[in-house]
């Protein structure tokens, strides 16, 4: 555990110095302060809309960070050959890929809660209000992120990082509307189709169970039970993508 | 015991679009014993770092077998060794005494600021333990890595082109180094195309080519293998020039230099030199040196 | 092994996390989702972020209307434009409450309004104000107290619903209390957004019905009354109208709201 963490701590270390952050920080951080744009033109839903608009700056944020930055991360230890000094320790693959995916999962906690807090920040300021119910959403977008993470760590096991980043914004797009394969197979009379698409909706990511956004903006009850399946969820998934990643990876040669 | 065992190693790379192969080794076998300082030589592309780094694991062989400490699993065998990639290259936002904790802590070592300073020192770069690596000039990068190879404690040091980028005060202190680590048990095996170098510290040198060993043994006996001539200087003798029947002779201020090719015509030559009592300086068997067999092995 | 093992003990856990645990999602969201098929192909389309594109369509919606308003007073995509923002998100209430007043008074379309009303009370079926939007175009609009008395009633059953509801779903049956419900449900126009628009069009409502019965006064009294207060003594109006900012003044026989310097 200890040699995860060393590399999660690294990871995260090296991360944080990233140009590519610094500027998505800084645009996330003039986006939520520009928010005060839409009091005059939202014909009296200035609260609604600056808060729709801050959390959802907040997600896209962490999106960023994953396209950007977390399809990269393996990809920079094979270019500039640190590679090679960690892979001849004993560092098992999965400790190396588990290491990697816990350092940019840091990364993303951290730029999400600062985030988040500029949002709450800006929302006193402009609205005179602070919606503390909102901070629910944060933490499904923690799990939301987990797997994101974990996609973006197995995707860059074995695509370039512009591949893999591509694919990683098209998975999170896919993943939104998974939910409706499982309605489209009732819909549709085409049974081989429709075990296909129900196969596919229990496979591919399923980023629903994360979307909480109606419920917090309108102060709709949470159950324990939504908690616990995202959680899960998440986990889940997440676990089981780091295995298949380090499966990948310790087949892998360093030249 | 045999730290290192290799057998019939192969290694073919295959281009996966063209169906093309390359044979970057082509059945090595390699042994090496505990204790013993060994040096690999051979051209560019012969298959050294191929070769290191098929023993670290970081290249998969193609078939035969590597045997490190016995029969030992690749990770366990990990953690009792150390590497030194060759032009080694280090996360640049890490300090010197950052960098030697991060990798102490992957062999499940932690280390005081005061044991970090120590190991610094042993290659004179404690005054910059708070530096970034991204600032260190080559050859100090070349001398934290040569650390970082022995942070964990190994009894099996790799290093490859470890005097590479030092000037020769830090390549003698590097030298300097891997004998005082020798004498304290570890196993060393490094890669050199500096073939004084090599000659200066290895016990043991395995000369590879294109793939495979082409020779083995103690630097003495690779080139005693290769005496190029034997030299017998004398005096005291007024027709000294008739012996050049048995070789070049060089006459200067009453000292004569003969040069023969085999021990029978040297036996021969000094026995001749003793019945015409003449005196006898010195007999000196000329070897190539390493650089000169090395050469003409790689044209052989 | 190990790994494989793992892999395959977590697939499995998955599998029954996906197969049980999504039926923890309410059956009337589902049955929902299956009865409109065209949410889906909008939803699907905005990776998760509905609410904010509803946000946008909306503050498109104020663009669209306002353009028009100045212009050609022709509004031909306003009912859709309402339809997708709810269809993104089905509890933002006022493409209800306030894109329907637009469809009725500057559209012309109160039949659209009141159908869209109805997918709005669906979808929200705890709202008042939903149902008393309803009422608000009857009574306003149609002119059919008889429909409104219905939806105010249905409105008043509603939890949080405010008590002058249900004073309205009786008064709307009484010829006598006609000018109260419309002067009171104006007024609650004026309050139920910082718009401009529908702060003009309650005290333009407002200004009329003082003027209606200013005018009624001269009918059957066969003189002008020179304050509104003197309507208000003779009982022609129930109460006097207050809006911050200005004041109700009879001039030029006619009623009109005076802004205050």
């Amino acid at each position: 555990m200890s040699k995860i963490l060393t590399i999660a701590e690294n990871t995260f270390k090296e991360a944080i110095r990233d140009k590519v952050l610094l500027s998505i920080t800084i645009i996330g951080f003039l986006l939520i302060a520009s928010s005060k744009i839409f009091i005059p033109i939202s014909i009296g839903q200035a609260e609604k809309i600056i808060k729709d608009f801050g959390i959802s700056l907040v997600e896209i944020f962490g999106v960023l960070i994953v396209v950007f930055i977390g399809t990269r991360i393996f990809h920079q230890e094979v270019e500039r050959k640190t590679i090679f000094s960690i892979m001849s320790k004993p560092v098992s693959s999965l400790e190396f890929v588990t290491g990697k995916f816990l350092g940019l999962y840091y990364l993303i906690v951290v730029v999400q809660i600062l985030l988040f807090f500029i949002f709450l920040i800006f929302s006193k300021f402009y609205l005179r209000t602070v919606d503390i119910y909102l901070l629910n959403i944060l933490y499904f977008f923690l799990f939301e992120f987990l797997l994101l993470d974990a996609l973006a760590i197995f995707l860059s096991c074995f695509m370039s990082p512009l591949t893999s980043g591509i694919m990683a914004l098209l998975l999170f797009f896919i993943a939104h509307l998974t939910f409706y394969l499982k309605e489209l197979t009732q819909m549709l009379n085409m049974p081989t189709l429709s075990k296909l698409l129900n196969f596919l909706y229990y496979v591919l990511p399923n980023f629903s169970v994360f979307n909480i956004k109606a419920t917090v903006i309108y102060h709709l009850p949470l159950t324990i039970n939504s908690y616990l399946l995202a959680f899960s969820y998440s986990m889940l998934y997440s676990m089981i993508l780091l295995i298949f990643s380090s499966f990948l990876y310790s087949k892998k040669e360093f030249l | 015991m045999k730290i290192l065992d290799i057998e019939s190693l192969v290694k073919v790379y295959r281009s996966p679009f063209l169906m093309k192969k390359s044979i970057g080794i082509d059945g090595l076998d390699m042994e090496i014993e505990e204790g013993e300082i060994y040096g690999l030589l051979g051209p560019n592309g012969a298959g050294k770092t191929t070769t290191l780094k098929m023993i670290t694991g970081l290249l998969k062989k193609t078939s035969g077998n590597i045997r490190l400490f016995g029969e030992l699993d690749p990770l366990q065998a990990r953690r009792r060794i150390g590497f030194l990639p060759e032009n080694p290259s280090f996360y640049p936002h890490l300090t010197g005494g950052e960098m030697v904790r991060f990798y102490a802590k992957l062999y499940n070592i932690n280390l005081s600021r005061e044991e970090i300073e120590k190991k610094l020192a042993l290659v004179g770069l404690e005054k910059v333990i708070d530096k970034r690596i991204g600032g260190y000039s080559k050859g100090m990068i070349q001398r934290i890595g040569f650390i970082q190879s022995f942070v964990g404690d190994p009894d099996f040091v790799i290093l490859d082109e470890p005097l590479s980028g030092l000037d020769p005060l830090g390549r003698r202190e590097i030298k300097d180094l891997i004998v005082e680590i020798n004498r304290k048990g570890k196993t060393v095996l490094f890669s050199s195309h500096i073939l004084s170098d090599v000659e200066a510290i290895c016990d043991r040198v395995g000369i590879i080519i294109k793939g495979k060993m082409k020779q083995v043994g103690s630097i003495n006996d690779i080139l005693k293998r290769d005496v190029r001539y034997i030299e017998i200087e004398f005096e005291g003798l007024k027709d000294s020039e008739k012996f050049e029947k048995y070789g070049k002779i060089i006459i200067e201020g009453g000292v004569s230099f003969l040069r023969i090719k085999s021990e029978k015509t040297r036996d021969k030559v000094i026995k001749e030199i003793i019945k015409k009592r003449g005196k006898i300086i010195s007999v000196i068997p000329v070897k190539s040196t390493l650089e000169e067999h090395f050469m003409k092995a790689i044209n052989e | 092994m190990k790994r494989l093992f793992l892999a395959i003990i977590l697939i499995v856990l998955l599998a029954l996390t996906e197969i049980k645990g999504f039926r923890w999602i309410p059956k009337q969201q589902r049955e929902e989702l299956l009865y409109f098929p065209s949410n889906k192909f909008i939803k699907a389309t905005t990776a998760g972020f509905d609410l904010l594109f509803a946000d946008f369509l909306w503050i498109e919606t104020g663009t669209y209307f306002g353009k028009h308003r100045r212009s050609d007073k022709s509004y031909p995509y306003l009912y859709h434009m309402l339809n997708i923002i709810t269809d993104l998100d089905p509890k933002f209430i006022p493409p209800y409450t306030l894109g329907t007043i637009l469809l009725t008074t500057d559209a012309g379309k109160s039949d659209l309004a009141l159908k869209f009303l109805d997918k709005g009370m669906k979808d929200n079926p705890e709202l008042w104000q939903i149902p008393f939007t309803k009422g608000f175009i009857y009574y306003i609009h149609n002119k059919n107290p008889a429909e409104a008395s219905k939806w105010f009633l249905l409105a008043s059953y509603k939890e949080d619903a405010p008590e002058m509801v249900r004073k309205f779903a009786t008064w709307t049956l009484y010829r006598g209390k006609g000018v109260e419900v419309t002067l009171r449900l104006y007024l609650r126009l004026h309050d139920i957004s910082s718009s401009e628009i529908f702060k003009e069009k309650a005290i333009k409502g407002i200004s009329k019905t003082l003027s209606d019965q200013y005018k009624q006064f001269h009918m059957d009294k066969g003189y002008y009354v020179k304050s509104l207060f003197d309507l208000y003594r003779n009982g022609y109006l129930p109460f006097l109208p207050k809006i911050p900012g200005g004041e109700f003044k009879i001039k030029d026989d006619k009623v009109i709201f005076q802004q205050l310097q």
